[in-house]
């Protein structure tokens, strides 16, 4: 058998680099980029930071919904020249955001997160424990005070 | 760059003529400082209308302006409340600083009231505490700076937060405590007036109803009085500033530099105007949706707001405002935690015999120095000004207990008030690292107070109060 040209080992490698990049790359072909990153995937004070990057400064539509087709859209928000959203006040369950083009596109891969609030029995257990410390500052700092003047 | 700003171009002209005012004004103040008398305590001689003005301007600052909207942004109801219960500090402080006058006449730190107290032991504890809550603040300081600059005018973070400093160090350095309090006294008419206004504006323009239909629409949580985080964020809140009072040489000092008799009136006065402040500030976030405002970042929310409101002329006016609010605690800190270094620790440890002209010198090295320090741990934007602040709740906090006993009790020892302290703090942080930044001031104020309690139960000798006027070595 004749040995195998330098050419040929110079193709060979260049045909495995390309299919590591396509098998490490989140460029797939069809799907939009991997550009919008959560925070946090849990989150259990009801607020998370959506950043994404490689959007220049126009504007984007970031949607926020209750599944992952957006059939139920919660957020629609315009946002102009920013690059990343803290968004608040949100309750238990689990939410997907995206980001659209003006037209409609898709700029997005779409980020799931959820939201699941520390329960409200810790809650207050911390908020009696704290009312009940609070209650003894008061109380002996009014009795110094009192033996003081 | 956002919807409501102003150009960078006008953002530079205020920040050049504010800069310049306040400079020459610091300088004109100082000029007759001769002594670290009159450097560090303003000749001890402050009257009640500046005395009631300083308080209330050093408590509101980037805390007030942008983490009070920071906080109502992500905790909603409670955390607007919560955010003014820490006026609570001031008006419990009040009774305290009389006490502080009349035990230690010619005090100078709050360091000094712990070594002589407590002894040395607990003195560095305390000396740690405090340094590393007085380097928290002057970094969320500074970065608040950069902050405002960015979020109303686009202009780099890195250029503001430097611009602010270098303003904030040139007239404390030029006038001492004396510049801080006079300066503090114009700064606070210009926030009351200038937070009382924006409030008003968006009462008018975007009215109570309509905020209420948009929050419970797009941010409901924010309004549901029975939000877990929020719960347990309210009393650290109020632990966390009734501790960065109690603890802090910005208030011991005011207490030492104040007239005979102004402490406790002054202090009252000024807690009970700052109580409505935070919820102004705090319920113009909650406009944010309603005016389809939604921050990059939650410290920003409170500036793109008001500016929005206000529009571009009225950015000018938030700029000025919020301007004022961060000068008014950066120098009074500054001067602050200058005074501590140069007393307690220059004197207190490196060079025992210093005389107060040398010391004169050496607190205007501190305060230079203090300023580059906080400018390069400002350069890394590293977190938001709301968890950098709560993150130094678990240090503040621990040291409730200890002052309070040891101010009017006799017989907590300093091994026990070292150790309340140390404990106080490591689990506060472990709190803070394992739950959440809500609950590390209250883990570690009842940490601290549990110590405390066994120290009273176990210690038996009684400290001699005459110490204290003496103000022994």
């Amino acid at each position: 058998m004749a040995p195998k040209s330098p050419f040929y080992f110079n193709n060979v490698a260049k045909m495995l680099l390309v299919c590591a990049f396509l098998v490490q790359s989140p460029f797939v072909i069809g799907a939009p980029a991997e550009n919008l990153i959560a925070s946090a995937q849990k989150v259990s004070e009801g607020f998370i930071t959506l950043s994404w990057k490689d959007l220049g400064d126009g504007s984007v539509t970031l949607q926020v919904g209750r599944d992952r087709e957006f059939d139920q859209v919660m957020r629609s928000l315009q946002l102009t020249g920013q690059d990343q959203v803290h968004l608040s006040g949100f309750e238990d369950g689990v939410y997907f955001a995206r980001l659209l083009s003006d037209t409609g596109a898709s700029l997005s891969n779409t980020v799931r997160f959820d939201v699941e609030h520390r329960s409200l029995r810790s809650a207050s257990l911390l908020f009696s424990i704290g009312a009940a410390l609070f209650g003894s500052l008061v109380v002996t700092l009014f009795r110094f005070t009192r033996s003081d003047s | 760059m956002f919807a409501a700003q102003i150009s960078t171009q006008t953002a530079i002209v205020i920040l050049v003529l504010f800069g310049l005012a306040w400079v020459s004004f610091g300088w004109w103040l100082g000029r007759r400082n001769r002594t670290v008398d009159d450097f560090m305590l303003a000749g001890r001689n402050v009257g009640l209308a500046l005395a009631s003005a300083t308080a209330m301007a050093t408590w509101v600052t980037s805390n007030t302006t942008l983490v009070a909207p920071q906080l109502t942004y992500q905790f909603g109801v409670w955390g607007m409340v919560g955010y003014s219960m820490a006026a609570l500090g001031l008006i419990l402080f009040a009774p305290m600083a009389k006490r502080i006058k009349a035990l230690m006449p010619k005090g100078f730190t709050c360091g000094d009231f712990i070594r002589v107290r407590y002894g040395r032991g607990a003195w560095y504890v305390f000396l740690v505490v405090s340094f590393c809550y007085a380097m928290g603040w002057l970094i969320s300081l500074g970065m608040a700076g950069g902050i405002l600059l960015h979020s109303l005018s686009g202009l780099d973070y890195h250029v503001g937060m430097t611009v602010i400093l270098a303003i904030c160090v040139g007239y404390t350095l030029l006038g001492g405590l004396k510049a801080v309090i006079a300066t503090d006294f114009i700064q606070t008419l210009i926030i009351l007036c200038g937070v009382l206004f924006i409030g008003y504006v968006c009462w008018q323009d975007v009215g109570l109803t309509r905020i209420y239909e948009t929050v419970s629409q797009e941010q409901p949580q924010l309004l549901n009085l029975l939000f877990p985080a929020a719960i347990m964020f309210l009393f650290n809140n109020i632990f966390f500033g009734i501790g960065e009072i109690f603890h802090s040489n910005v208030w011991w000092s005011r207490a030492f530099a104040f007239r005979e008799g102004i402490g406790k009136k002054a202090y009252l006065i000024s807690g009970l105007l700052w109580l409505p402040i935070p919820i102004v500030t705090g319920f113009i976030a909650l406009a944010a949706p309603a005016l389809n405002i939604y921050p990059p970042s939650p410290d920003m929310v409170g500036p793109l707001v008001a500016a929005k409101l206000l529009g571009s002329v009225g950015a000018v006016f938030v700029f000025i405002v919020v301007f004022s609010a961060l000068a008014s605690s950066l120098d009074s800190l500054l001067a602050a935690t200058s005074d501590l270094l140069t007393e307690d620790i220059y004197r207190g440890i490196l060079k025992p015999g210093a005389s107060n002209e040398h010391l004169f010198k050496v607190g205007k090295w501190v305060i230079l120095g203090l300023g580059l320090l906080t400018w390069v741990l400002c350069l890394p934007r590293m977190t938001t000004l709301g968890e950098l602040l709560n993150f130094t709740g678990a240090f503040v906090a621990s040291t409730i207990w200890p002052i309070v006993f040891g101010l009017y009790r006799p017989r907590l020892g300093g091994l026990y008030a070292g150790l309340a302290m140390l404990l106080g703090t490591l689990l506060g942080l472990i709190a803070f690292v394992q739950i959440g930044f809500y609950v590390a001031a209250l883990t570690s104020c009842l940490v601290s107070l549990v110590v405390c309690l066994f120290g009273l139960a176990l210690y038996n000798e009684e400290f001699n109060w005459e110490r204290l006027q003496r103000m022994e070595k």
